[in-house]
């Protein structure tokens, strides 16, 4: 085998010239020391990484040093970056295209983030690879030869299209891929006609719903890995969320796709201290919480308005003021009554006691609102964090709580790319019913750069639905945690967290949710 | 990093202004500023009034001093773009040199051309790796040398041609010097094991097999089928690229190597 061999006459035309007209020759000790210099940083070998030498002011961790290895060495550049929340696969895609560019394999770069990460990946980039992105905004210049970060609602505008059919990236980096789990959608279509010669999808979820996302994923990575569609469907496909010959399966997606776990990856882990705080409610809530029974809304479970009920009577009063005549009932009453909120009381000694920064947790809007207002009306600085809010005003609240405030009041939705290392207190002032949910929340603060132990705090009312959650939920986390993850176990992820959904939406009592948790457990014990 | 630095900028004739183990404050000279700093408008705008310019002070650091960065005042790695521009002007500044072998002498001495180039290759396919090759060749022999460089740094050379010396005129030009050096390099790269090349084949192999059985015969597939075939071929496709680094003219004694 004799590769080809080309040869770049630059030099020699250069050279001829000189020989003519005796121009001032170069610097001898220049000649020297670029010959010296090139002989140091050159890449010698196929394997191993240049990047982390040349980079010696970031700490990589082993587990992020090997994934730019196996993608580099075994991959060739095309894998899906599949790890755990919170174990910096921005840091591994960072260092796997610092890694291609100092080989000078890459050099024309496309990385499509929300919209609401662009500046961050730009930042991370920067910092941390000291590689210099063009933040795509308004009036894109898709010439641009260099790394350009953009979101995928920008790229895949349709005056664009020529532009992209025409442009070869070297490489094209994909944040939050699951986005593109859907062939029909035109955010799958955009990735699938982009021209690139590498590319590195990450996603902490690569299922939500069925295997078939899975099967499409890869598709855009390397298809006909799974075959074609029909024969992915026949071969592989076990129902919708099943596969059969998992261990062929598997064998594949190994392949292409890297899973690091938490557990696995960390050596001298951050240790996380978990207190359940199980809180009396006060006459005046306890009332309410048990009349709710009587005033129950058509379309809403007994047990959804319990659990609003237990973060504060303003997320139950969301629920219940749609129903006409709500005021004049008798829980309405009650709820008037309501002059404290104990959960609030024990948040706030808390967040005295700690005198550190604290990150508080809530799924409704309500609660949120009201938490801020009482916060503040004890001279407490407190900021909310919603995932809708627009970009500069989520950086803003971030930037307001690394200063001043003392509290963060996120909602779930405020879950995603939202990096706060620099806190590691978590109140959950009420609870998700699915543990993973949980988990993204932890994760926000127990993450790559987090450098002391996290504590968090779940508040309970005793003898209520959240009680009883705790009880079953949280003491089982770790079982429900090992089963979900592993990347052998991706698939059953879903089927888990379809029990969970189903359990809790369909019950119709916290009885009959406990039953139906119970045979999850044991059937996955 | 330090001692690159130092070199560049003594090599440059920027003045060295304050230095520590870590950190060098540099004073650019005109040229440097202009080819180094980025700032084409300001000289622009300074040749337009047609006012001397004021080149920066800039200092580097070599390890990151941990604190926000002043303005002048860089973090450098060999990972940073500033490096591998300085090292791209260094390597402009002298890909061709010509240096003539001084001695101290009152009877005339007799020197000799040498050609000495630094071949850069490059071995892509999967992946990549790189490797310098000097290679000199005596013009009037044709005689090659391997280990030119180990010659040149026990002589003591210089820009100029001293008195009493003189040079003999090459037999061999300079440009077929180089293809001849061409030709050799040519030659020991064939007659190396390229394992490399044959994994990457077989790795293309495997992955247009693989992408095959993707797509089923139609119109809209065409294309796709094609960019995916073309991304394959790209990635896998063994090549060696053959450039110089530098080279240049080398008039030394006789019997020198």
């Amino acid at each position: 085998m004799k590769p080809t061999i080309v040869y770049d006459n630059s030099w020699e035309n250069v050279f001829e010239k000189e020989l003519q007209n005796a121009s001032s020759p170069g610097s001898w000790s220049l000649f020297t020391l670029t010959a010296e210099t090139k002989n140091r940083i050159l890449p010698s070998d196929f394997n191993g990484l240049l990047a982390p030498d040349f980079l010696p002011h970031i700490q990589f961790l082993p587990h992020q040093i090997k994934t730019a290895q196996t993608v580099m060495e075994e991959m060739n550049g095309t894998a899906i970056l599949a790890d755990e929340v919170g174990l910096g696969k921005t840091i591994e895609a960072g260092l796997i295209l610092k890694e291609y560019m100092l080989r000078g394999l890459v050099s024309r770069v496309l990385i499509l983030a929300p919209a609401s990460l662009v500046s961050q990946w730009a930042k991370e980039l920067r910092d941390k690879f000291q590689i210099f992105a063009l933040v795509q905004r308004k009036k894109p210049d898709w010439s641009w030869n260099g790394v350009q970060i953009a979101s995928i609602d920008s790229a895949k505008q349709a005056k664009f299209a020529d532009v992209f059919t025409d442009t070869l990236f070297d490489m094209v980096i994909i944040d939050e891929a699951h986005r593109l789990k859907n062939p029909a959608t035109k955010n799958h279509q955009f990735v699938s006609r982009l021209n690139k010669t590498y590319c590195l999808l990450l996603t902490a979820t690569p299922i939500q719903n069925n295997v078939d996302e899975l099967f499409h994923l890869v598709s855009l990575l390397k298809p006909g890995l799974f075959g074609s569609n029909g024969f992915f469907q026949t071969q592989f496909k076990d129902g919708k969320r099943s596969v059969q010959n998992r261990d062929a399966f598997h064998a594949l997606l190994r392949q292409v796709m890297i899973r690091n776990i938490r557990t696995d990856v960390e050596q001298q882990p951050i240790k996380r201290f978990v207190q359940t705080i199980r809180i009396t409610p006060s006459k005046e809530e306890k009332a309410f919480y048990e009349s709710l029974a009587d005033c129950l809304p058509g379309a809403i479970t007994l047990l959804t308005l319990q659990r609003e009920a237990c973060s504060s009577k303003y997320a139950a009063l969301a629920t219940l003021i749609k129903q006409e005549g709500f005021t004049q009932t008798n829980t309405a009453a009650l709820a008037d009554a309501i002059k404290q909120n104990s959960k609030a009381d024990k948040a706030l000694d808390i967040v005295k006691q700690l005198n550190e920064k604290v990150l508080i947790f809530t799924q409704y809007r309500a609660t949120q609102q009201y938490l801020e207002l009482f916060f503040r009306s004890h001279d407490i600085p407190a900021v909310s964090f919603q995932g809708n809010f627009k970009k500069g005003k989520k950086d803003w609240m971030i930037e307001l709580f690394k200063g001043p405030a003392r509290v963060l009041i996120a909602t779930e939705a405020g879950s995603e790319g939202l990096n706060l290392q620099f806190c590691r207190h978590v109140i959950n002032f009420d609870l998700p019913w699915n543990p993973m949910k949980l988990e993204q929340r932890i994760g926000r603060v127990h993450r790559y750069g987090q450098s002391q132990d996290v504590y968090i705090y779940h508040l309970a009312y005793k003898q209520s639905v959240e009680d009883r959650m705790l009880a079953l939920l949280y003491e089982k986390i770790t079982l429900f945690q090992t089963a979900i993850g592993k990347i052998d176990n991706i698939l059953d992820q879903n089927w888990i967290e379809d029990h969970l959904k189903d359990a809790f939406h369909t019950s119709k009592s916290v009885g009959e949710w406990e039953i139906k948790m119970q045979n999850l457990a044991a059937v996955l014990e | 990093m330090m001692p690159f630095l130092r070199t560049f900028f003594n090599a440059c004739e920027c003045r060295i202004l304050a230095e520590s183990n870590d950190s060098l404050t540099v004073q650019l000279t005109e040229e440097a500023d202009r080819s180094l700093m980025n700032r084409p408008f300001y000289w622009h705008y300074k040749d337009q009034l047609g006012q001397p310019g004021d080149p920066l002070v800039v200092t580097f650091f070599t390890k990151d001093p941990g604190r926000l960065l002043k303005h002048q005042e860089e973090y450098m790695t060999f990972g940073s773009p500033r490096f591998h521009q300085f090292l791209l002007y260094a390597q402009k500044k002298s890909a061709f040199i010509k240096m003539y072998e001084t001695s101290i002498s009152s009877e005339t001495v007799q020197l000799e051309p040498w050609l000495f180039v630094h071949f850069h290759l490059s071995y892509e396919a999967n992946g990549k790796k790189e490797k310098l090759v000097p290679l000199a060749i005596h013009l009037i022999s044709g005689t090659f040398s391997n280990n030119f460089s180990d010659t040149l740094t026990s002589l003591s050379m210089s820009h100029m041609i001293s008195p009493y010396h003189y040079v003999l005129s090459p037999l061999i030009t300079p440009v077929s010097g180089l293809n001849r050096m061409k030709k050799k390099l040519w030659h020991d790269i064939l007659q190396e094991e390229h394992d490399w090349a044959k994994t990457a084949l077989e790795k293309q192999k495997i992955e247009l097999t693989i992408l095959e059985t993707f797509f089923e015969q139609n119109e809209e597939d065409k294309a796709h089928f094609e960019r995916e075939k073309a991304a394959i071929m790209r990635r896998f496709e063994p090549v060696i690229h053959i450039s110089v680094l530098n080279g240049g003219l080398f008039y030394i004694a006789q019997n020198r190597s």
